[in-house]
C-alpha cells in the first residue's frame, strides 16, 4: 500500500520536476538568444563605425539623391475628388520618379579563396522555401528530402522526448530532493554507487545539508550517492520508450563517466612554457602539434584536407638533417673539454658518418651548427672506418664515458620537466650535437646536456636503440646519386604520363599521400591503386617509381611541351626548378606560368547584372591570349553523396554551383565561393574549366577560351566539366544573335 | 454596266484611302523622331552644348589649321594685334552723307505653309523704303511726333536663285537733308521703315489664306471633305510635310563686313523694332492693305550716332496681317522647362527676310553724323557681350567666293565659328562643292561628288512599305548640318541619329540612305553608369553653370590600326556581311555598367573600382574560424594553442606553397612575431613547432638552429632595453615603445589579442608566483596589459 502511494508520490515528483527543468532549459535558451543578439548588434555596431572611418577617410563623393524635387519641372497633376460635394477637389503637383531597375537575387555566400573541406550534413538543416505553389503541387519532394537525411531535421523538438542532458539533470535533481528525506527510515541506499562515489558515502550524511545549499548553484561538484531505483522506476513509467529501468541505469552510468569532473583528460599534456611542465616523452611532447599539422597546406588543423588525409610525420628525412656532431668546442665551457667527452663524440660522429658519407661533398662546413667557433674543420671518415663492424664499436662506446664518472657539480644539476623534455625531443634530431642542443634549449650549457644525455641513457638505455635507428637510416638511404636518378625517371616518364592518359581518361580520383613503411609503391599503393603520381607527401622514398618527376622547361610551361602542363598538373615548386616554378618574391614569375592557381593570381572580376541570366560576373581587363588563368573556382569540398544530396535542392531551385572536382569530391560554391561561381554558362562560351592536379590537391582553374576585352561577361560550359550535373542548371538561353 | 463602274470607283477610293492610310503611316513612324530632332537643333542652336566627341568624319568643316603652330612664336600674338589695329585703322568706317540702299531680294521660307502661295505666285515683290523720323517735342506735353516719308521704291524678286546676277537699281538716301527736320526740331530717332508689298492690290488676304490651303490641300492628296482635319495636322506642331522634314527650317543671315563690334547696336536696334511693328500701323494706311511685311532699322540713334555700317544685311519681316499663327507653331517643348523665351530663333526660321546692301556713299566730305571711330570702337566693345540676337560673323570660306575675298580672311582666325552658323540657305547658294574642288582638298571624288544625289528612303511599317526622296546636297535632314561630304553625311546620321537606322547603298547615281525608325532606341543613357554617378542631376543643365562633381576622367583614344583608316572611305559603311559572327559582337564590351559589390550587392563607387576584394586571402570569418577551430581541442593546451593560431594565421595570409619557401616563412614570422612570443613567454613552444616543422621535413636542422638563433638575439634585445628602462625609471617610454610595436603589428594584435592577452593575464599570475626573475617580467607584464587596455580604450 505505501508502496504503491510511493511510486505514485515519485512519478508526480519526476513530473514536476521534468516540467521545472525543461522550464528552465528554455529561459536558459532565450537569455542565451538575447546575448547573442546583443553581443551581434555591438558587433554589427562596430563594424559600422569601422566602415563609417574608413569613408570619411576616403576623398570620394557621396551619391546625391537628390532629395526634393525643386529642380524637376511639374508636368503633371494630382487630384484627389471627393464624393462629398461640399469639398474641393484637392490638386498636388506630381513628379515621378524613374523606374529603377531590380537587382537580380542573391543568396548570401561567404567568400573563401580556397577550397574548404566540409562534413558530410547528418539533418537537413532547413527545409527550402520555394513558394507556396511548390510546396503545394510537390509535396512529395520535402518527403523525399527528409527521408535522405532518415527523417532528421535540424532543430526538431520532440514533445515528450527526454535527451540525454535533460535525463541527467533529471535523476540529479531528483536524487538531490531523495537525500534531502534521507532521514527517513524507508530510504533506500544504492550501492551499486559504490564503485563511482563510495569513498564519499561516509561522509555523506553529515555533509549533505551544505552539499545541497552548495549544488543549488553549482551543479559541478556534486557528492552525491547513486540515485536509487525508484527515480529510474519512475522516469520509466512516465517514459515508456525510453526503456526499462535496467536500460536507464546503465545510462545513467555511461552519462556520469564523461561528465566525471576528477577523470583528467589522458592526451593534454601540460604547457612545456607553463609552471606545470612536466617530463615527458618525446611523443608526448609533440603529439598534438603532430596530430594537428597538415604537411599539405603548412597549417595545424586546416581546413582542406580531413585528418585522414593529412600525411604523418616523415620518418625518412635524411635531407633535412644537415647538423654533424661538433669537432671542436663551442667555447670554453664546452662539453668536448671533459674528459671522455671527445671520444664519445668520436664514435657518434664515425656512426653518423656511415650515413653522411654520400652526402659529404654537399653539406658545407656546419659551422652554425656547431656553435661559436666558426672554423669548423669537416670530418675525416676513413673509408676503411666504414666497413668496420658497428657492433664492435658499440662495445667500444659501452667504455668510453658512463654518468657516474662526470665532476660531481655536473651531475647535481636540477632538470625541471620542461628541460628535459626538450631535451628529449631534440636528441633525435641533434643527435650528440650537445652544443647545438644547449643552444636550442638556451637555459643549460653544452655541458650539463651532456651530463643529462649520460644519464638518460643509463637509465634507459636508449643506446641500443639509437644505433639501431642509425642502422636502418644506413638502409633505407642507400640511393644512387641524384642526377642519374633523375636522367632515368626522364626518360621513363612521358611513357609513362601517357599510359596514365589513356587507362584513367575519364575518372580521376583524389590523392591521398600513401604511407606504407618500407615497402615500394607497388599495386598495393594507393597511389599506385588510383593512378595517381605519388607526391611529395607520400611516405615512399624520393625516389619511387611512381613519383612525377617534375619538368625541365625553360619556357612558360603553357604548351604540351611541358610534361606538367601535359599530365594536368600545375609546376611544384619543389620539383621544377628550371622553369621558375620556385621563384617566389620579386622574380617570381617571370617564366613559368603554369603556377598561377597555388599563387592565387587571378584576374580581377567584377560583379554586375548578367546580360544573359541573374547575375553575371565581368572581367576588369583585357585578356590577351587564349588559355590564360582567370580565376580558381572555390568552393566547399563536399562527398558525392553529400553532393547528391545537395543537388536535389539545387535542382528544384533551379541554381547549382555544384562542380565535379574528381571522383571522390564534388565544389559546392552555393555557401562558401568566390567570384567566380557567378560565371554562367553559354554553349559559347569564353572560358573553360580545367581541373588541375596543383600540388597534389585537385583544383578548378578557369581559363579563357579566346581573348576576352575588357568589361565582357564570362561564361563557361558547365556540360565539360559536369557531365552528368548538367540537369541541375536550369536556364540555358541561347546567346546566338536571333 | 453599273458593277464596273462602282468597282472601279470604289477602287480609286481604296487607293485615295491606301494613299492616305500609307500617310498616315508614315508620319506615325516618323514624326516623332524627326521632331525629336529638329527641337534639338533648334536648341543648340540657342544654347550651345559641347560635348567631347569626336568629328574626325567632318573634318573638312574644320576652319582652322595647324600649319602656323610650328612656326609660332610668341611675338606673333603682338605682330597679330598691331596688324588688327593698323587694318582697323585703315577700314574705319566713314560715314557720308549718302547712304545707298541696294535690296538683293526677298526671301520666304517656303517651309512656313503660309509663304508657300506667295513664293509661288510671285517671282517678285515691291519693297518700299521710307524714312521714319521721331521728333522730340519741345513742349513737355507734347507727344512723340513720327514723320515718314518714302525715300524710294524698287521690285525685288522673290527667293532669287542667284542674287549676284540680279543687278538692283540701288536707292540713295541723302542724309544731309535728314539732318535737319523741317521745324527744326530734334531728331530723337531716326530709322528706315522697310515695307513689302505684293504688287497686285486686289487679292486680299483672306483670299491668300484660303488660296494657301488649297494649294497645300492639293499637294497632300487629300479630299476637300477631309480639309478640317488637314487643317488641323497642319496647325498641329506634330505634322510635318514631307517637305518640311527634309527641309528644315531656315535661318536669316547678317553679313557684315565689319568685325563683330557693331553688330550688337544693330541687332538691337533691330529687335526694338521688330518686336514693335503695330506702332507704325496708323502712319502708313494708305497702302495697308496690299503690305504685308514690313520692317524698320534704325539709323542714328538720339546721339547722332551712326548705328549702320556698312555690309549687307538680312532683315526680318514682320507679317502686317492680325492673326499671327506663327504663335502655335513656335509652341516648343522648351517652354516646360523653364519657359524660356525662345521667339528669337523662330523669328529668324519663319519671318521672310529681305536682303540688302548697305553702303554710306563717297562724298567730298565725310559726314558730318560719322563717329569718331575710337569712340565707336570703345562702346561697342562694352556692348558686345550682351548681344543675344547677335548673329555671330559668319564663316564665310565655304562658299562665296566673292564674299570671301571681300571680307578678307580675318573672319576665320579670329572669334569661335559655331557649325551652326555655316549652315547655308540651301536654295540660296548652290552646294558648295565647285569651290571645294578648286581646293584641291579632296581625297577621294567618290567621296566629294559635287553632284551627288542622296536618296532617303524611309522604310516604315516593318519594311513593308516605303517612301522615297532624293535631295542633292550634303545637308543633314534633320539638323540641317552641312556635312560637305557623303562620308561624312553617312557617318553623321549614323552617329548622331540614333534613333533612325541608316544604312547606306551605293547607286548608279548617287547613293541611297535607307531610313528607318530604330525600335531598339530606348532613350537609356548609354555610356558608363559610372559617368551618370559621378555628375548627379544637372550636369547637362541648360540654366547656367551647375556645380558638378569633381570626377577625373582620362580619356584615351587608341585607334584600331585598320586598313583605310587614314582615308576616311566609304566602304566601311556598307552594310558588312555577316561573316564576322563572333558571338561577342552580340555583347557590348566595355565597363558600360554598373558594377555591385560582391558581397554586399552595393554598387562599387569610381574610387573603389580598382579595389578588388579577391586580394584578401585571409578574410575576417575564416580568421576567427581558425581561432575557433582550435580552441575547439580540449587536449592541446594553452601554450600550444596560441602558437598554432599565430603561425596559422601567418601562413594564412602569407600564403606560403612550398618547402622551399619555409624557412624564409618562419624567418619572417619570427620577425613579425617574436616580441609577441617574448611577450607571451612562448619559446619553447615555438621549439617544438618548428622541430615539428623538421619532423615533417619541411624543414632543415641548420635552419632551424639559426632561427631558434635569431629568435634569441630578438629577445635579447627587447630584454635589454626592458632592463635599461628599468633603472632609468622611464616606464613611460618604455611603455610607449611597445605600444609603437603593437600598432605596427597591427594586423597581428588584431586577430591574436583577444584569445592570448586572456591568456596572458591568467598566466601572468602563475609567472609571478614560479619564477624568481620576476621583478622585471612582472613589471613588463604590468606594463604590457596597461598598454593593451589604454588600446582598447582607444579603440
Amino acid at each position: 500500500m505505501s508502496n504503491i502511494h510511493h511510486k505514485v508520490d515519485w512519478k508526480k515528483r519526476v513530473r514536476q520536476e521534468y516540467f521545472r527543468l525543461r522550464q528552465i532549459k528554455k529561459f536558459q535558451r532565450s537569455d542565451n538568444i538575447k546575448t547573442a543578439f546583443t553581443s551581434n548588434l555591438s558587433c554589427i555596431s562596430e563594424k559600422l563605425d569601422q566602415l563609417q572611418e574608413h569613408c570619411s577617410k576616403l576623398k570620394a563623393q557621396k551619391i546625391s539623391s537628390g532629395g526634393s524635387f525643386a529642380h524637376e519641372p511639374v508636368t503633371k497633376s494630382c487630384i484627389a475628388k471627393s464624393s462629398v460635394h461640399s469639398f474641393r477637389d484637392q490638386a498636388v503637383p506630381l513628379s515621378t520618379l524613374n523606374l529603377v531597375p531590380n537587382l537580380p537575387i542573391c543568396y548570401t555566400w561567404v567568400p573563401v579563396q580556397q577550397n574548404f573541406m566540409v562534413e558530410d550534413e547528418t539533418i537537413l538543416h532547413n527545409i527550402p522555401y520555394m513558394g507556396d505553389e511548390v510546396l503545394d503541387e510537390d509535396g512529395a519532394f520535402i518527403e523525399e528530402l527528409i527521408k535522405n537525411y532518415d527523417g532528421k531535421v535540424h532543430g526538431d523538438r520532440e514533445g515528450d522526448f527526454i535527451n540525454d542532458e535533460i535525463f541527467l539533470e533529471l535523476v540529479e535533481s531528483l536524487n538531490k530532493l531523495n537525500v534531502r528525506r534521507g532521514r527517513r527510515p524507508t530510504r533506500k541506499r544504492a550501492n551499486e554507487g559504490g564503485k563511482h562515489k563510495a569513498a564519499s558515502t561516509a561522509a555523506d550524511s553529515s555533509n549533505e545539508d551544505e552539499d545541497l545549499t552548495l549544488s543549488d548553484d553549482s551543479s559541478d561538484v556534486i557528492f552525491l550517492t547513486f540515485p536509487c531505483d525508484d527515480i529510474f522506476s519512475a522516469i520509466a513509467d512516465l517514459f515508456p520508450d525510453k526503456g526499462t529501468v535496467e536500460d536507464l541505469k546503465e545510462k545513467y552510468k555511461e552519462l556520469t563517466e564523461v561528465y566525471d569532473p576528477d577523470t583528467q583528460l589522458p592526451d593534454c599534456t601540460p604547457n612545456i612554457d607553463g609552471p606545470s611542465a612536466k617530463s615527458v616523452p618525446r611523443e608526448r611532447a609533440l603529439h598534438s602539434f603532430h596530430e594537428l599539422f597538415c604537411r599539405r597546406c603548412y597549417k595545424y588543423d586546416c581546413f582542406q584536407h580531413s585528418h585522414t588525409h593529412r600525411p604523418p610525420a616523415k620518418i625518412n628525412r635524411r635531407k633535412t638533417l644537415d647538423i654533424q656532431p661538433p669537432s671542436t668546442a663551442c667555447g670554453q665551457f664546452c662539453f668536448l673539454h671533459l674528459d671522455g667527452a671527445k671520444e664519445f663524440s668520436m664514435f657518434h660522429k664515425k656512426l653518423s658518418s656511415i650515413n653522411t658519407r654520400k652526402q659529404q661533398n654537399r653539406t658545407t662546413g656546419c659551422g652554425g651548427a656547431s656553435g661559436s667557433s666558426s672554423g669548423s674543420r669537416p670530418s675525416t671518415p676513413t673509408p676503411s672506418e666504414s666497413e668496420t663492424d658497428t657492433n664492435e664499436e658499440k662495445d667500444v662506446s659501452g667504455d668510453i664515458i658512463k654518468f657516474t664518472d662526470l665532476p660531481a657539480s655536473l651531475q647535481d644539476i636540477e632538470w625541471d620537466g620542461a628541460e628535459s623534455t626538450l631535451f628529449r625531443v631534440l636528441h633525435e634530431t641533434y643527435l650528440n650535437n650537445f652544443c647545438a642542443i644547449s643552444q636550442l634549449i638556451h637555459t643549460k650549457s653544452c655541458q650539463q646536456v651532456f651530463a643529462f644525455a649520460l644519464k638518460e641513457s643509463a637509465s634507459l638505455t636508449t643506446q641500443q636503440g639509437s644505433g639501431t635507428i642509425a642502422l636502418d637510416h644506413e638502409t633505407i638511404e642507400l640511393s644512387p646519386p641524384k642526377k642519374k636518378r633523375k636522367h632515368r625517371l626522364w626518360s621513363l616518364h612521358a611513357r609513362r604520363v601517357q599510359q596514365k592518359r589513356d587507362n584513367s581518361s575519364s575518372h580521376v580520383y583524389n590523392y591521398q599521400p600513401c604511407n606504407h613503411i618500407g615497402q615500394p609503391c607497388d599495386n598495393s599503393c594507393q597511389c599506385v591503386a588510383l593512378g595517381n603520381f605519388c607526391e611529395k607527401f607520400c611516405q615512399c622514398v624520393s625516389d619511387c617509381h611512381n613519383r612525377f618527376p617534375g619538368c625541365r622547361c625553360k619556357a612558360q610551361c603553357n604548351t604540351k611541351q611541358c610534361p606538367c602542363y601535359l599530365a594536368v598538373r600545375e609546376c611544384d615548386p619543389d620539383l621544377c626548378t628550371h622553369c621558375g616554378a620556385d621563384q617566389f618574391g620579386d622574380n617570381a614569375g617571370k617564366s613559368c606560368k603554369n603556377v598561377l592557381i597555388q599563387r592565387g593570381m587571378h584576374k580581377h572580376l567584377l560583379l554586375a547584372p548578367s546580360d544573359v541570366a541573374g547575375w553575371g560576373i565581368y572581367i576588369k581587363e583585357d585578356v590577351q591570349t587564349k588559355n590564360e588563368f582567370i580565376s580558381e573556382y572555390c568552393g566547399e569540398i563536399i562527398s558525392q553523396d553529400e553532393a547528391d544530396r545537395r543537388g536535389k535542392v539545387y535542382d528544384k531551385y533551379m541554381c547549382s554551383f555544384l562542380f565535379n572536382l574528381n571522383n571522390d569530391f564534388v565544389v559546392d560554391a552555393t555557401r562558401k565561393g568566390n567570384k567566380i561561381r557567378f560565371a554562367n554558362h553559354s554553349v559559347n562560351p569564353n572560358c573553360y574549366a580545367k581541373v588541375m592536379m596543383v600540388n597534389g590537391d585537385h583544383r578548378i582553374g578557369i581559363f579563357s577560351n579566346r581573348p576576352v576585352q575588357a568589361g565582357e561577361e564570362l561564361f563557361f560550359d558547365y556540360r565539360y566539366s559536369q557531365s552528368d550535373a548538367m540537369k541541375y542548371v536550369g536556364i540555358e538561353r541561347e546567346m546566338e544573335p536571333v | 454596266m453599273p458593277r464596273p463602274k462602282k468597282t472601279e470607283k470604289s477602287k480609286k477610293e481604296e487607293i485615295v484611302l491606301d494613299l492616305r492610310q500609307d500617310r498616315e503611316e508614315f508620319l506615325r513612324a516618323f514624326e516623332k523622331p524627326t521632331q525629336i530632332y529638329r527641337f534639338l537643333r533648334a536648341r543648340h542652336i540657342i544654347s550651345p552644348t559641347y560635348l567631347h566627341r569626336s568629328l574626325f568624319y567632318l573634318k573638312n568643316r574644320c576652319s582652322r589649321t595647324n600649319a602656323r603652330r610650328e612656326a609660332f612664336r610668341v611675338d606673333d600674338m603682338l605682330k597679330v594685334c598691331e596688324h588688327k589695329n593698323a587694318s582697323y585703322g585703315f577700314t574705319t568706317p566713314r560715314y557720308f552723307d549718302q547712304l545707298k540702299i541696294a535690296i538683293l531680294g526677298f526671301y520666304i521660307d517656303p517651309g512656313v505653309h503660309y509663304a508657300n502661295s506667295l513664293s509661288k505666285k510671285l517671282n517678285t515683290v515691291d519693297a518700299e523704303i521710307s524714312i521714319q523720323k521721331t521728333l522730340r517735342c519741345r513742349r513737355k506735353d507734347c507727344e512723340i511726333v513720327h514723320t515718314e516719308e518714302v525715300v524710294g521704291a524698287v521690285e525685288v524678286p522673290v527667293n532669287p536663285r542667284n542674287p549676284d546676277n540680279y543687278e538692283e537699281e540701288p536707292i540713295i538716301i541723302s542724309t544731309t537733308d535728314i539732318k535737319q527736320s523741317k521745324d527744326g526740331q530734334s531728331i530723337k530717332n531716326y530709322s528706315l521703315m522697310f515695307r513689302v508689298y505684293e504688287p497686285q492690290d486686289d487679292s486680299s488676304e483672306s483670299e491668300d489664306e484660303s488660296s494657301d490651303n488649297l494649294q497645300s490641300d492639293e499637294e497632300m492628296d487629300v479630299d476637300e471633305d477631309d480639309e478640317q482635319k488637314n487643317k488641323k495636322l497642319k496647325d498641329d506642331p506634330a505634322a510635318i510635310s514631307l517637305r518640311n522634314l527634309t527641309m528644315g527650317s531656315r535661318r536669316k543671315r547678317v553679313f557684315r563686313q565689319e568685325s563683330k563690334e557693331c553688330e550688337s547696336d544693330d541687332s538691337r536696334s533691330c529687335k526694338n523694332e521688330t518686336r514693335a511693328p503695330r506702332k507704325f500701323k496708323k502712319f502708313n494706311n494708305q497702302r495697308f492693305e496690299s503690305a504685308i511685311y514690313d520692317a524698320d532699322l534704325s539709323v542714328f540713334t538720339s546721339e547722332k550716332k551712326s548705328l549702320l555700317l556698312d555690309g549687307e544685311y538680312e532683315l526680318s519681316l514682320n507679317r502686317k496681317c492680325p492673326e499671327s499663327n506663327d504663335g502655335r507653331r513656335n509652341a516648343t517643348w522648351e517652354a516646360l522647362d523653364g519657359g524660356r523665351e525662345i521667339k528669337v530663333l523662330s523669328t529668324m526660321n519663319h519671318c521672310p527676310i529681305l536682303k540688302f546692301k548697305l553702303l554710306w556713299m563717297e562724298d567730298d566730305k565725310p559726314g558730318p553724323l560719322a563717329p569718331p571711330p575710337d569712340e565707336d570702337k570703345a562702346t561697342s566693345f562694352g556692348e558686345e557681350p550682351d548681344s543675344k540676337r547677335a548673329r555671330r560673323r559668319i564663316n564665310q570660306k565655304c562658299n562665296d567666293t566673292e564674299k570671301a575675298s571681300e571680307n578678307g580672311n580675318c573672319n576665320a582666325e579670329n572669334g569661335p565659328v559655331l557649325p551652326v552658323d555655316s549652315i547655308q540657305y540651301r536654295k540660296l547658294w548652290p552646294p558648295c562643292d565647285t569651290e571645294r574642288s578648286e581646293n584641291g582638298q579632296l581625297e577621294a571624288n567618290s567621296i566629294y561628288d559635287p553632284r551627288q544625289i542622296v536618296y532617303y528612303q524611309f522604310i516604315y511599317n516593318t519594311e513593308s512599305q516605303q517612301q522615297t526622296e532624293a535631295r542633292d546636297d550634303l545637308y543633314c535632314p534633320w539638323c540641317q548640318l552641312n556635312c560637305m561630304s557623303l562620308y561624312g553625311l553617312i557617318k553623321h546620321l549614323k552617329t548622331c541619329h540614333p534613333r533612325f537606322n541608316f544604312s547606306y547603298t551605293p547607286q548608279s547615281q548617287g547613293s541611297s540612305v535607307e531610313v528607318s525608325v530604330n525600335e531598339c532606341y530606348d532613350g537609356s543613357f548609354c555610356g558608363n553608369p559610372q559617368f551618370i554617378f559621378a555628375q548627379p542631376g544637372m550636369a547637362f543643365s541648360r540654366r547656367g553653370p551647375v556645380r558638378r562633381v569633381q570626377a577625373t576622367d582620362t580619356l584615351v583614344y587608341r585607334p584600331r590600326k585598320e586598313r583605310g583608316a587614314r582615308n576616311l572611305n566609304l566602304n566601311e559603311l556598307l552594310e558588312k556581311e555577316e561573316n564576322d559572327s563572333s558571338p561577342t559582337s552580340h555583347y557590348s564590351a566595355g565597363h558600360h555598367r554598373l558594377y555591385f559589390h560582391s558581397n554586399s550587392s552595393l554598387p562599387i563607387r569610381p574610387c573603389e573600382f580598382d579595389n578588388d576584394s579577391e586580394e584578401e586571402t585571409d578574410p575576417d570569418w575564416l580568421r576567427n574560424h581558425i581561432k575557433k577551430m582550435l580552441d575547439e581541442f580540449t587536449d592541446v593546451n594553452d601554450g600550444e594553442k596560441p602558437i598554432m593560431k599565430l603561425w596559422n594565421l601567418y601562413i594564412m595570409k602569407h600564403r606560403c606553397i612550398a618547402d622551399g619557401q619555409m624557412s624564409n616563412s618562419c624567418q619572417h614570422f619570427i620577425d613579425l612575431y617574436a616580441s609577441l612570443i617574448i611577450r607571451h613567454n612562448l619559446r619553447r613552444n615555438l621549439l617544438l613547432h618548428l622541430v615539428t616543422l623538421l619532423d615533417f621535413g619541411v624543414l632543415k636542422a641548420s635552419a632551424l638552429l639559426s632561427l631558434i638563433k635569431h629568435f634569441d638575439k630578438i629577445a635579447e634585445k627587447t630584454s635589454k632595453v626592458t632592463s635599461k628602462d628599468e633603472i632609468t625609471n622611464g616606464s613611460d617610454i618604455l611603455s610607449e615603445d611597445i605600444r609603437s610595436n603593437d600598432l605596427s603589428m597591427e594586423d597581428v594584435d588584431d586577430v591574436s589579442l583577444p584569445s592570448v592577452s586572456k591568456q596572458s593575464r591568467s598566466r601572468s599570475r602563475t609567472v609571478s608566483i614560479c619564477s624568481e626573475k620576476s621583478t622585471n617580467l612582472q613589471k613588463l607584464q604590468e606594463i604590457i596589459d596597461q598598454a593593451t587596455k589604454t588600446k582598447k580604450d582607444t579603440k
